[in-house]
């Protein structure tokens, strides 16, 4: 009759097996298709932008490198300027005076595709998701809008970059900070988005660097 | 092919020492390089256990910062990082060990000052780590500069440059301190933890390394502000500028590798490159390392050897370290630090 | 952040764990009653979009609507039920409507209603569905699913 009872599937959403080469499409990422490197936590976590666990606002990154810190940063731009260090997996708030605030970041393959400066044009509490095409070609399942919350993907606060695809959002997978992951933009753990957001004004400038690639 | 190029490289400087005579140089003209070459193994002095920069495991190996400098010169010279034999070396020991030649270079932990170049002979070959005195600040988050630290009571070991730059920091920015002298870092911590003090001064590295003991404690701020000036990096013997300039290079195609974009993992792939300063690099394009008396491969295979200088900080003393001390100074003079290269040309 | 995340993983390992060990216990008592609605009625083209706040009801109904550049399709399956996904697999299934004693509708595989892999029937008309995972957890991801019918 029906087919039969499907059973056995794992409810978790970490996918945290590594894949590799997932962004020999991507300018810019030539060393990230290389594998495998010494340095786990530079490999790309094939992990979908899944309405994943809950995680709330308090949470923040909170010890080893991708915790925020105040660091040593050199920077002609002016105070308020925010510099994304792609491959360092690092998002600095110049402060001025030589000096930045500096946050963990995930980086999505979305975020190795563009480099330059932008604006923040646009910032939200608990935006709304729409998940792009290639996703939903991906994971079928998805809806197609997801209205603002704590399970959406998008997390608490979202900075909008300029008129591209590109944003500044927080996450529901506090665990990919410091990671590449399949897709999304510039992610950072709920606590630490709210943090950015109440520093950051619209119109301020957004630059986003790349290392070097061969 | 392997023992070819090394013939090529030996010719290449007998030549140019036979040169050097007849220009007149220094009669007494050492070749660091030639011995190293055939002894087949570089003589490095290293810290006897500094974490992330000197530490030997239980099965003999050693790592570290200055440890995979070692490796590069190794790798540069033989193509083999593990042609290296450590020689652990106390503070007091390590500048005579280099003068007695009992070591080819030192790579610990030293700074880089006039007295140690005029003095005793030695030749700093660049600056691999840009320390620097600074603050480890608890209880008191709203805290993100040294100078709002008027009034607080600051551990301080006794005896130390840093007791002298940190009266002369407060005094220069109108500030006044209460002194709290310990003996050494663990008394320190002790007192931070029993709040005899709420702020620990030392170099910057050292303040990371120590915060590792401070698990408990809450609101632990290593603040950005560097207060003196401690750059540490390599030391050759000062008769033998061949030498001092392979080891110059050495740290130079370090950081050039970083800028462009030449990694561990990319090594290989590096010579199907377009761009014509990695082509450079590989030894594609040009013979710059006969120049210096190595093969063309030298600064591939450093990097090929140990990663470039970001891995090489990132491994042991950065993010994927313990230590996780952020790169700061230490970053490339394009993305916010003060690390600059001369090209490979 | 290590310790949070594997906190998080036992969690949802205890999770799981426990559903499966709750899907054999249930298996006996529920059985499965005529469904409330023909399942003939989801066939077709859908928007697809989702809340989890009541105050964003409207709005996300709104937003199903516009979604039809995209549309979920739902297909007639080889039995009589429809070709459709659950959770977090990218899969094609095939599931039916069930009806359950308390008066519920459910959509899943061919397993006792309520079963953790079935979709709740909230509301159910020609032009809108509703529906929500009867799995807490799933259903805490995804929040409620609104189905409007694409012209």
């Amino acid at each position: 009759m029906h087919v039969k009872a499907y059973s056995g599937r794992k409810k978790l959403n970490l996918r945290a097996a590594v894949a590799f080469g997932l962004f020999s499409l991507a300018n810019g990422s030539l060393a990230f298709a290389q594998a495998p490197t010494p340095f786990a936590a530079q490999e790309t976590m094939d992990i979908g932008d899944e309405p994943g666990r809950i995680s709330t606002e308090e949470v923040v990154i909170e010890d080893g490198p991708y915790k925020r810190q105040l660091v040593s940063f050199r920077s002609s731009e002016p105070a308020g300027t925010i510099v994304i260090h792609t491959s360092e997996r690092f998002l600095y708030l110049v402060l001025g005076n030589n000096r930045a605030l500096r946050y963990g970041i995930g980086v999505g393959r979305d975020g190795f595709q563009w480099s330059g400066l932008v604006k923040v044009t646009r910032k939200a509490e608990w935006p709304d998701w729409t998940p792009p095409p290639e996703m939903i070609a991906r994971q079928p399942y998805l809806p197609r809008f997801m209205a603002g919350g704590p399970g959406n993907p998008m997390g608490a606060r979202a900075h909008y970059l300029g008129s591209t695809v590109y944003r500044i959002h927080g996450t529901n997978q506090p665990e990919t900070i410091g990671h590449a992951v399949s897709s999304g933009c510039f992610r950072l753990a709920n606590g630490d988005v709210i943090d950015l957001y109440s520093r950051v004004a619209v119109g301020a400038k957004v630059i986003i660097r790349h290392a070097a690639t061969l | 092919m392997f023992h070819s190029i090394r013939q090529g490289s030996c010719a290449i400087s007998i030549m140019a020492s036979v040169l050097a005579t007849c220009i007149g140089q220094s009669p007494a003209y050492a070749s660091t390089l030639s011995d190293v070459q055939k002894r087949g193994v570089l003589n490095c002095g290293v810290n006897p256990a500094l974490p992330g920069f000197s530490t030997k495991s239980a099965s003999g190996e050693w790592s570290g910062f200055d440890v995979d400098f070692c490796k590069a010169v190794a790798a540069a010279i033989f193509s083999d990082a593990s042609k290296v034999s450590y020689v652990p070396l106390t503070a007091t020991a390590r500048f005579d060990a280099l003068q007695k030649g009992s070591i080819d270079i030192l790579s610990r932990n030293s700074t880089w000052t006039l007295e140690r170049e005029g003095a005793l002979g030695l030749l700093f070959a660049g600056v691999t780590y840009h320390d620097g005195q600074s603050f480890m600040v608890v209880r008191k988050p709203e805290v993100t500069s040294a100078l709002e630290l008027n009034g607080a009571k600051i551990c301080v070991q006794a005896a130390t440059t840093s007791q002298r730059n940190l009266a002369d920091f407060f005094k220069t920015n109108s500030m006044q301190y209460q002194e709290v002298i310990v003996q050494d870092a663990a008394e320190a911590m002790l007192a931070i933890t029993a709040a005899r003090c709420d702020v620990f001064t030392a170099d910057q590295s050292a303040l990371y390394a120590e915060r590792l003991n401070l698990t408990g404690q809450k609101d632990v701020i290593i603040l950005p502000d560097v207060i003196s000036k401690e750059p540490l990096g390599p030391a050759t013997r000062s008769d033998d500028t061949g030498w001092f300039n392979i080891i110059k290079w050495v740290n130079f195609a370090l950081i050039n590798a970083e800028e462009l974009g030449i990694t561990q993992a990319t090594a290989d792939a590096a010579i199907q490159s377009k761009r014509p300063d990695v082509l450079r690099f590989v030894g594609a394009d040009g013979a710059l390392g006969r120049s210096i008396g190595l093969d063309e491969k030298w600064a591939i295979n450093a990097v090929r050897a140990v990663g470039n200088y970001g891995e090489i900080f990132a491994r042991n003393v950065g993010v994927k370290s313990r230590l996780a001390i952020p790169r700061g100074l230490n970053e490339l003079w394009s993305t916010g630090g003060i690390l600059f290269a001369p090209p490979l040309q | 952040m290590r310790s949070d995340t594997c906190l998080k993983i036992v969690f949802a390992v205890l999770f799981v764990g426990g559903c499966s060990s709750t899907r054999t216990e249930v298996a006996t008592p529920a059985v499965a009653i005529a469904p409330a609605y023909a399942v003939d009625g989801l066939v077709g083209r859908w928007g697809v979009a989702s809340y989890r706040v009541e105050k964003d009801r409207a709005r996300t109904e709104a937003m199903a609507r516009t979604q039809c550049r995209l549309p979920y399709v739902i297909t007639k399956g080889p039995s009589d039920g429809v070709m459709m996904h659950v959770a977090d697999d990218a899969q094609l299934y095939e599931l039916t409507l069930k009806g359950s004693k308390d008066g519920k509708t459910y959509l899943g595989f061919d397993a006792p209603p309520g079963d953790p892999q079935d979709r709740e029937i909230l509301s159910f008309s020609d032009k809108v569905v509703v529906m929500q995972y009867a799995n807490p957890e799933t259903h805490a991801r995804y929040g409620t699913f609104i189905y409007t019918r694409c012209a």
